[in-house]
This record gives structure tokens, sequence and C-alpha cells, in this order.
């Protein structure tokens, strides 16, 4: 089958590889219709994330028709279209009867490597490193799903591919990362980054009553995006200040809550920005945190800071001063997608959102490479990328 | 062979933290993992030496002689290595030891070691594999049981222990696709 392959920092290649088989009883085989970048793959296409081998297969956001399954499948049977969540969840140990799918404890066969990092890794992801489980992702023709029964949405006949896609990672992060933020009714919500997860999160946010939503970036295109799902935008590159805009537009008192939906690559031009693309330029930091500290720093009293993140590694000169002084609540983490595709799935078909308001560009999977790079060096004009596949 | 380890304890086995030995002598503690599964079950479990290769990586079959001996095969450099164990130590739901015997690759010792956790939340079950250091005639597959090597396995055995207790399969990603065999 084809496949898009990382090949190296800067190089994906599409390849043909070997068919996916079944290797475990509880696996099965899907025909992937549609899958999309996310701009999480950036951190891999841009060699952020170590672990990565040549010739693995990219994507964690993947959806298709079954076209096998394993002997000790239960709920799921040929022909049924499903969408896959990107983190990989086994359903059966402690975490996932909490529904916290994404702490997943046996999923990951690298789980000793992990704990090196981490102390106690996480839930294997789909197309994300070896530190990840080093699973074959779905940006290709066939991916195979572990677990099907907990790692599948059903989605009802007639129901277009583009509408649901986002089932599989950046809607329930969003919407993890509004419910995070702890919203109340007439609460202001400030959210860093307009990319997907950000957009994504500006809709969540409505939904959950937040009154107002101020959107940061500085690519006008998403910020346009930004201002059509109803945020206030704030172009930071345009101002005197960040901090001091936000005072302003919050009376004074910061906002509710604050979420980064920005990360570990984040682009601003502060001094402590500058600092940290210096620090990860000679390899002596590993994440640029400067939206979360200005999330931090901007935050109201008792506030909630919410972090879909995503950071790997270890941060510089955080004002923890700051989150202690004002009490702020943290939240973070990899999305717990199972907990939320179903009930996020109800309010599409209820008309409440439709996710694909996102793409900006459809593809074949021979235009990935290409796509990538592009998407990489123009993101005012790329936010999501799908590939449709024959 | 160190015969301290093997001697079995009457006392709860996670009591102890404080130690009366000076820095350099104290040992770090076995890998553990917390099985969502009753602790007789988990017991009967891994009694039956023949349920090993179902999570002990590498490990092709476990052939039973007798209640107390059997005959390990493992898969190294795509050949099977062969050697025997005796239980040396046992106590019902609480403790499991055996030992090689005859001529070993590099002779060792592995303890399982169970409790009931915290909040009756399953059974923690800890590993621990070690035995005379033999510089140079160590295979890659015996390090994996003696030496700085050892701990690092034992940790990726429990969670494969764990995942199948719990899940009935181990996580594994041999055999799937990628670019590197086009």
């Amino acid at each position: 089958m084809k496949a898009l392959c990382w090949q190296g920092k800067h190089e994906i290649s599409v390849k043909t590889v070997n068919d996916p088989r079944i290797l475990n009883p509880h696996d099965a085989i899907i025909r992937v219709t549609q899958a999309a970048i996310c701009g999480s793959d950036l951190h891999l296409y841009n060699g952020y994330i170590p672990t990565m081998e040549k010739g693995d297969v990219m994507g964690h956001e993947t959806m298709g028709e079954i076209v096998e399954v394993g002997p000790k499948v239960k709920n799921r049977k040929v022909g049924e279209k499903i969408v896959i969540p990107f983190d990989i969840a086994c359903g059966s140990c402690s975490f996932c009867k909490q529904d916290e799918f994404s702490f997943c404890d046996n999923t990951n066969p690298n789980t000793a490597l992990a704990n090196t990092l981490y102390d106690h890794g996480g839930s294997a992801l789909f197309g994300y490193s070896h530190l990840y489980g080093g699973y074959a992702g779905g940006q290709a023709e066939y991916i195979r799903v572990p677990f099907v029964d907990t790692n599948s949405l059903a989605i009802p006949a007639g129901v277009p591919d583009e509408k649901v896609l986002f089932l599989s990672d950046i809607f329930p992060t969003g919407f993890m990362a509004a419910e995070n933020a702890n919203i109340k009714r007439g609460d202001t919500v400030a959210i860093w980054g307009a990319g997907p997860v950000g957009l994504m999160a500006i809709k969540s946010a409505f939904l959950l009553g937040a009154e107002r939503v101020i959107s940061i970036d500085h690519y006008s295109g998403r910020l346009k995006m930004a201002r059509d799902a109803g945020a206030h935008v704030v172009n930071f590159e345009d101002i005197h200040g960040i901090l001091d805009e936000i005072n302003y537009l919050t009376g004074g008192k910061g906002p509710d809550s604050c979420i980064d939906a920005v990360g570990l690559e984040a682009h601003g031009s502060t001094v402590t920005a500058v600092l940290d693309r210096a620090k990860t330029t000679v390899g002596i930091g590993t994440d640029r945190p400067d939206a979360l500290r200005q999330a931090i720093q901007a935050c109201k009293k008792g506030g909630y800071v919410s972090v879909p993140g995503v950071y790997g590694g270890l941060l510089d000169n955080l004002p923890f001063g700051a989150a202690f002084g004002k009490g702020l609540n943290f939240k973070m983490g990899q999305t717990h997608t199972q907990k939320y595709m179903k009930p996020l799935l109800d309010r599409i078909l209820a008309d409440e959102i439709d996710p694909s308001f996102v793409i900006t560009h459809r593809i074949k999977i021979e235009d990935g490479p290409q796509a990538y790079k592009s998407f990489n060096e123009k993101k005012d004009d790329f936010v999501k990328v799908v590939i449709q596949m024959n | 062979m160190p015969q301290s380890n093997l001697t079995p304890r009457a006392e709860p086995l996670r009591s102890a933290t404080t130690s009366t030995l000076p820095t350099s002598e104290r040992q770090p503690r076995p890998p553990s993992v917390t099985i969502g599964k009753p602790l007789a079950e988990v017991f009967a479990f891994l009694r039956d030496f023949s349920n090993f290769p179902l999570f002990m990586k590498n490990l092709k079959a476990v052939e039973k002689l007798s209640t107390t001996r059997s005959r390990w095969s493992f898969e190294h450099d795509a050949k099977l290595v062969t050697w025997d164990a005796v239980i040396d130590a046992e106590e019902p739901n609480r403790l499991i030891a055996w030992k090689t015997t005859g001529e070993a690759p590099a002779p060792h010792f592995g303890v399982l070691t169970l409790e009931p956790a915290v909040g009756d939340r399953g059974t923690v079950v800890s590993l621990k594999t070690d035995g005379d250091k033999q510089p140079g005639k160590l295979l890659g597959l015996a390090s994996s049981f003696v030496g700085k090597d050892s701990k690092s396995q034992s940790t990726v055995n429990l969670y494969r222990l764990k995942a199948y207790l719990e899940t009935g399969e181990f996580p594994t990603i041999e055999g799937q696709a990628n670019g590197r065999n086009s």
C-alpha cells in the first residue's frame, strides 16, 4: 500500500510499504477513506520529537471502513465506517475504566522507555514516534487498529467524512481544553493559538457558556477564521503588549480562564521567546513556552489555565510565583478522545457545529510531501490539510 | 549467589523504607506493577511457569519436568537457547523464587513477589532477577537477567504480564506496516 513515511528532519516521502495485518486478537484492519495532517505532525517533521525511525508511517487523524477484524473483536463488523481516535486504549486497565483513555497502561510496548522520561508513560499514539509505541499511522491506504472495540466510533450512513474526521483528534482536543477551563456562563476565555485546536476550543468555549472568547495569534488568515467563529481577535504583532492588551480587554481583572493551544513551538518575539529559540537551536532547552508564560501571567486570580499542549521536555523560566500567588488551577494532557467522540458526534448530527470549517486544503496522498513543506512554511494559508484516499 | 534475596519474608513486603546500610550498599527497589486482578488469580497464573511464554520477552516455551523443575527455551539470534530452572522458595500468594541449574549460559535467579494493592485495587507484582556476572561470557540474552540491563528487562516483562492479564494480549508492532521494507 501507499503511505506517507518519515525519512528524517524535513523529509516525508510517499512509499509503497507492506500492508497492515492482524497482529493481535482484538485488532481490525481499516481501509482509510480520509486522513488529516495535524499541527503536531509538524513537530515530527521539524525533528522536535525523538525516537522517530526512517520509514515510520505518519498520521493520527484517520477514518475509514473496516475490512477485517481479529477473532476477539466483539462490537465492530466488516463494512462499518469508523473514526479512529489518535490515542490507543485497551479499555480494561484502571485508567480506561475511569474514561482516562490517554493514560492507558497497556498499549505502549515501549512503556519502559517512556517511563525514563515521565516516570509513568501513557497510552500509545498512532504515528507519533517509538516513545509512544511506534504504531504505523493513518496517512496511508490502510491502518491496523488495536482494541478496535475501544478505539473506534461508528458513523451512521450518509454522513460526509469531512464532518466527522476531526472527531479523531482536534475536536475532542479543543473541547476537552474548553472543559478543562472550567467555563461558567458569562466567562471570558483567552485562547492562545488560532490553529485547528484553538479554533475548535473557541467554538467549544461558546458551547460551554463563555460570553466572550479572546483569540491570540499572528497569522491573519487564522485570526480571520477565529473572528468568523465568534472570537475577539488579537494579533500580538499589532499591539503595544499582549499582557497590557488582555488586561484592558478584561477590565483589569484578567480572563476567567486561559487556554494554551500553542504548545512547544511558540513563535513569539518577546525576549523570553527569542531566548527559547536560541536554546532549542543549540540544544539546551527543549520547549518554547512563551504562550504558557503569558497565560499564567494574564489569568485572573483563582482562574484556570488549560493546556492541550503539546509539550515534550523541560521548560525554563516559568512564572510559577505568579501561578502560586494567584492560586491558579492547571489542567493539561493528551485528550481522552474516546470519552468525547460519541457526545461530540451527537452535537455534529444536531447541527450545533460543523468541524469541517477548519479545512483549507484537500489533497491526494501523492501531494503529501509537498503539503508538509507548505504547511510548515505558510501557516497563514495552511490551517488544515485533509488527504482524500481513493 | 546472594542468598538473602531468596529468603522468604514474614513481614509486609513494602513496609521498610529505612536502611541502616551505608549509602553505597543500598539496593534499588525491584520494578513493580499494579495489576487489576485478584491476588489468588495472579499467583496461580505465575506459579505455572508454562504461562511465562505468554508474557516474557523472547521466551518460546517452558516445559514442566516436575512440580519444581522446568526447562526454558529462549529465542536468541534466530536460535533456541535452553536452560533448566528449579523453584527455590515459595510462599502461597506472596513469593515465587527460582534459580537456574546445570549449565546455564549465565546462572541467575528470579524472584516474584506479590501482595494486594492498597485500597483493594488489585495485585502488586515485583520481579527481580540477578546472578553472578560473567564479563565477556554474557550473551545479549543473559544480560536480560543479570547485571544492569536486568532491571529494565524485568520492567518490560512486568508490563507485558499486566497487559496480558488485563486484556488477554500484550502490545506489539512487530510485523506492522513500515517504509523500511520497501
